[in-house]
């Protein structure tokens, strides 16, 4: 008796729960995607309009995770979403110098992207995704920084052209400053780029030293750091603080050097060529901005690669789905259209030659030269895990120069001591 | 099934019954609360949340005028207390979040709250660090071109946040709506239980009590000696095997009471007819005392008869005095028959008829049976009846048999002293006394008990029979009988005899027969 009343009572409750249980029709697959351009608004409304093109195209929904502009801090708070248990983001927006750090972390993207759309890419960009065989990001845009001048203030000066080397940018800021102010414009400078101790002074400062043919750091299995070159290109970026760039340029991060010269204090500015997009009330009519190839120092032109790519997590439960979003973000009509509505200059070669893109971005010009031979890749493939610790170390070193809180040929030989304990490398002075 | 298994079964059921009401109850009521646990979470994260928010406005419109005053000092004061005050209401955020479990593992949310973290700290960094260093306008220009987007994140945490929220709610009325519906099914799960409950219970009781009460009525039958009951129990159970064995303890004992009913029959049988050997032995010893007893009639008749003759063959026959000789033979011959009947029935099979009797009648009728042998021993028979006797529902016979035994015994016991043995009646309560006194020898020194025992005697040509006899006899009459010593030399053997009630009241008319004999004495 027993057994069958608890079965009666059981068939009551199950049938009266049975009405709740309905089979849900299969759930979209949802994935999840960060990339530093939430930082900026423009960026974040182009990005939405994006995926809301590849849902309504695919059916797989994309969630965004915000994430800040900093790339360090970008980083750790990638590493604290994935120790906090949270399964951190499926796609991710790509620095350069990730590809050589977290190879390990991302799949590889050849098991999903057909050969023939990897090859449309610029091969350069291509060789920096690629580590050991292993295609871990996809281009989706050319990020190299440029050398952003006032048209207006050269062409007022009677310079027909912006400088080709630093020793011109030195004389043409220094003339029009000195020109500006006199004009009344005590708060007016000649150049202005990110100094500030972080990420973003390593690209710059890299950018220098590499130009003057002092290196990338760590080449070749050897530290190269402690080298005249290097020593002399920080010093010449030393005695620029204070004199053409302003005092405080040792505490900018990049929007404080977009901000400043946006609002019309400089006449010449390092920065990346999403500046063109810029059009926040009151900043420079677009006539006033000319774009030109970072000038060359004494032996090349030496241009960083920034944020230009997208990777798998290795995490993902759908990196098939999150391959196809990778695959959209980088296609040639999505890069198209981004170039001609947002100025965001395409890691596909021949978009160079579209005539609608050229019209629209005069300063692609400048992208597609320094591409031809100005790039230089910070040391991360070399660095590998230990690249921030490099990074750091390096970064803390020239801005000790820039701050006169250490001499330069001081500060690289310290630098060369701390990065061989770090990295376990020789120095090629010993070699 | 035995009772306790059965018993240990039902409680199971009952238990079993009530464990799944209590988790049909559960259910329910854990709907509601892990929804409300998790609504609560959630609102509290959600305010929580709206405070970061606020102090992410707050941030700027604040460093807003502190930087419009370009006074290094007041803008680092702000800056350390708004640090101050977004750490503690960004910590109480994430906390709250984190344990929460629908906002915990929301991605978005965990990102732009880190974001936030992060971002405004940063940006308090990065605009302090530019005053500073002087540079009051990249500070401003950093509030306006940058914190905005640290504004824009906020609401996009609070957005999420609330769209948690409102899904929540939406799923505590859905818990609500669906807790409601299943405590209907607890009502029925309830009530479908007590049923169950019940019947378990009834049925139960059913299967102890109905053969209890078929087990009770064979009890009573039993008691009333009814062995032919038998108990009709089924199954395997306890009860049922009790029943068996009281069915089987029923027919032993019914066999028992017919063996008992046999030997007593067969005992009475037995008793009867050695008073009946004893009685013919008696007549056999009193024979000669008979014989005299009759011929004394018989004689006196003839002499009587010869009278008359002699009165008819005188010349002048005399019919007067003829015909009164001829009226005292025939008188004698009666008294001769009287005696000759009453042997008779002495010797007669006992037919155990009992008949409401006068125990004076019986005493009247003895005396002259027993008058020739009195005579023989020099003994003098003496009555003292109470004529007020009742009745009293009695085997004539054997009673006839007990106060012969009596008398004799009484008679015997005067061989040497010669006397008078007294006969008495006495109505005494609801019984009738009868005493044998004599003036004999007494009795035994050691115990007058003893003489009722079988086959006791002391006298040479006795059974030993007798007053064993007569005292079974009067015990089976509902009577006791005993002995007692006189103080005056002899013994007086009493025994009594319940009264009949109704004669009791009203008693019998008396037989006067006024005889010659009555408290008179014989030589």
């Amino acid at each position: 008796m027993s057994r069958s009343t608890c079965s009666f009572l059981l068939l009551i409750v199950l049938t009266a729960e049975g009405c709740e249980t309905r089979s849900a029709p299969a759930a979209p697959v949802t994935i999840t995607f960060t990339d530093s351009a939430w930082w900026d608004t423009a960026s974040r409304r182009r990005r939405s309009d994006e995926i809301r093109q590849f849902t309504e195209e695919t059916g797989i929904e994309v969630e965004q995770i915000m994430s800040t502009g900093d790339p360090a801090m970008q980083l750790a708070l990638w590493r604290g979403l994935l120790e906090k248990g949270t399964r951190g983001a499926d796609v991710y927006g790509f620095d350069a110098t990730w590809p050589g750090m977290f190879a390990d972390e991302f799949i590889d993207l050849k098991q999903y992207v057909p050969a023939s759309e990897v090859a449309i890419h610029f091969a350069l960009l291509i060789a920096n995704s690629t580590v050991r065989g292993k295609l871990v990001s996809m281009p989706r845009a050319t990020i190299v920084p440029l050398l952003w001048y006032r048209t207006d203030l050269l062409r007022h000066y009677g310079y027909r052209a912006p400088p080709g080397t630093w020793e011109e940018l030195e004389r043409m800021a220094a003339r029009i400053q000195a020109g500006e102010r006199a004009n009344g414009r005590q708060d007016f400078w000649g150049f202005v780029w990110a100094g500030v101790g972080s990420e973003p002074l390593a690209s710059v400062a890299l950018e220098w030293q590499a130009s003057e043919g002092g290196g990338t750091i760590l080449d070749n299995g050897t530290i190269t750091v402690n080298n005249a070159s290097a020593v002399s290109s920080w010093q010449r970026a030393a005695r620029w603080v204070g004199s053409l760039s302003p005092p405080s340029v040792v505490e900018y991060f990049e929007p404080d050097v977009s901000n400043v010269w946006h609002a019309g204090h400089a006449a010449f500015m390092r920065s990346w060529p999403l500046e063109f997009a810029f059009d926040a009330p009151g900043s420079l009519p677009k006539e006033y901005v000319g774009v030109a190839p970072l000038p060359k120092g004494a032996a090349r032109r030496a241009a960083t690669l920034g944020r230009y790519s997208f990777g798998v997590s290795r995490r993902s439960p759908h990196p098939r789905e999150a391959a196809m979003f990778v695959r959209f973000l980088c296609r040639r009509d999505v890069q198209l259209k981004r170039a001609l509505e947002f100025h965001v200059p395409p890691s596909i070669p021949d978009l160079y030659d579209e005539p609608r893109v050229v019209a629209a971005n005069p300063h692609f010009a400048a992208i597609r030269e320094t591409l031809i031979d100005g790039v230089v890749a910070r040391p991360s493939a070399a660095a590998g895990k230990a690249y921030p610790d490099v990074s750091r170390a390096y970064v803390a070193a020239v801005h000790a120069v820039l701050t006169g809180e250490k001499r330069a040929p001081e500060a690289a030989a310290d630098l060369e001591d701390v990065l061989r304990r770090m990295t376990g490398l020789e120095s090629s002075r010993q070699k | 099934m035995k009772i306790a298994t059965r018993l240990t079964a039902s409680l199971i059921a009952i238990v079993l019954l009530m464990v799944v009401v209590d988790i049909v109850a559960v259910w329910p009521y854990s709907l509601i609360v892990s929804s409300n646990e998790r609504m609560t979470a959630v609102d509290q994260a959600a305010l929580a949340v709206l405070r970061v928010n606020v102090d992410v406005y707050d941030f700027s419109s604040r460093l807003a005028a502190a930087t419009g005053g370009s006074d290094a000092q007041r803008l680092a004061g702000e800056a350390a207390a708004l640090r101050a005050h977004f750490q503690t209401d960004v910590e109480r955020a994430e906390r709250l979040i984190v344990s929460s479990t629908t906002l915990a593992h929301d991605a978005t949310i965990r990102g732009a709250l880190d974001t936030v973290k992060a971002g405004l700290p940063f940006q308090l960094d990065r605009i302090v660090a530019l005053a500073a260093a002087g540079d009051w306008p990249a500070a401003r220009l950093r509030l306006v071109y940058d914190v905005p987007s640290l504004v824009d994140i906020s609401s996009v945490l609070v957005q999420g946040v609330e769209g948690a929220v409102a899904r929540e709610r939406a799923e505590a009325y859905a818990s609500a709506q669906r807790a409601r519906r299943l405590f209907v099914v607890l009502l029925i799960a309830t009530l479908v239980a007590l049923l169950m409950a019940i019947g378990l219970a009834w049925s139960t009781a059913r299967a102890i009590t109905r053969p209890l009460a078929v087990l009770d009525a064979g009890a009573h039958a039993l008691a009333r000696g009814d062995f032919q009951h038998r108990i009709a129990l089924s199954g395997t159970h306890e009860l049922a095997d009790l029943g068996s064995a009281f069915n089987y303890a029923a027919d032993r004992i019914g066999e028992l009471f017919a063996e008992r009913d046999r030997a007593e029959e067969q005992l009475r049988q037995s008793r009867a007819d050695l008073a009946r050997v004893a009685r013919v032995t008696t007549m056999g010893e009193l024979a000669a005392s008979l014989a005299h007893e009759i011929r004394q009639p018989i004689t006196a008749a003839m002499t009587d008869v010869e009278t008359c003759l002699r009165w008819l063959n005188r010349d002048e026959p005399d019919t007067g005095e003829a015909k009164a000789a001829a009226a005292r033979a025939t008188k004698g011959m009666t008294r001769a028959s009287e005696i000759i009947s009453r042997i008779r029935s002495m010797l007669k099979k006992d037919d155990h008829k009992r008949e409401p009797l006068d125990v004076n009648d019986l005493v009247d009728e003895m005396v002259p049976l027993l008058r020739s042998e009195a005579r023989r021993y020099g003994v003098s028979i003496q009555t003292d009846l109470d004529r007020g006797l009742p009745n009293v529902s009695a085997d004539r016979v054997q009673l006839q048999q007990v106060l012969m035994n009596l008398m004799l015994n009484g008679i015997e016991a005067m061989n040497e002293t010669r006397g008078d043995l007294v006969v008495a009646s006495l109505a005494k309560g609801h019984e009738v006394l009868i005493s044998v006194s004599d003036s004999g020898v007494g009795l035994p020194r050691d115990g007058a008990d003893q003489i009722f025992q079988a086959f006791f005697t002391t006298k040479p040509q006795g059974t030993g029979m007798g007053l064993s006899i007569s005292r079974s006899i009067i015990q089976s009459h509902g009577g006791r009988l005993w002995a007692g010593a006189n103080a005056s030399g002899g013994a007086t053997f009493f025994f009594t005899l319940p009264a009949n009630e109704e004669s009791t009241e009203h008693p019998l008319p008396r037989h006067e027969d006024a005889d010659e004999n009555d408290k008179g004495t014989l030589a």
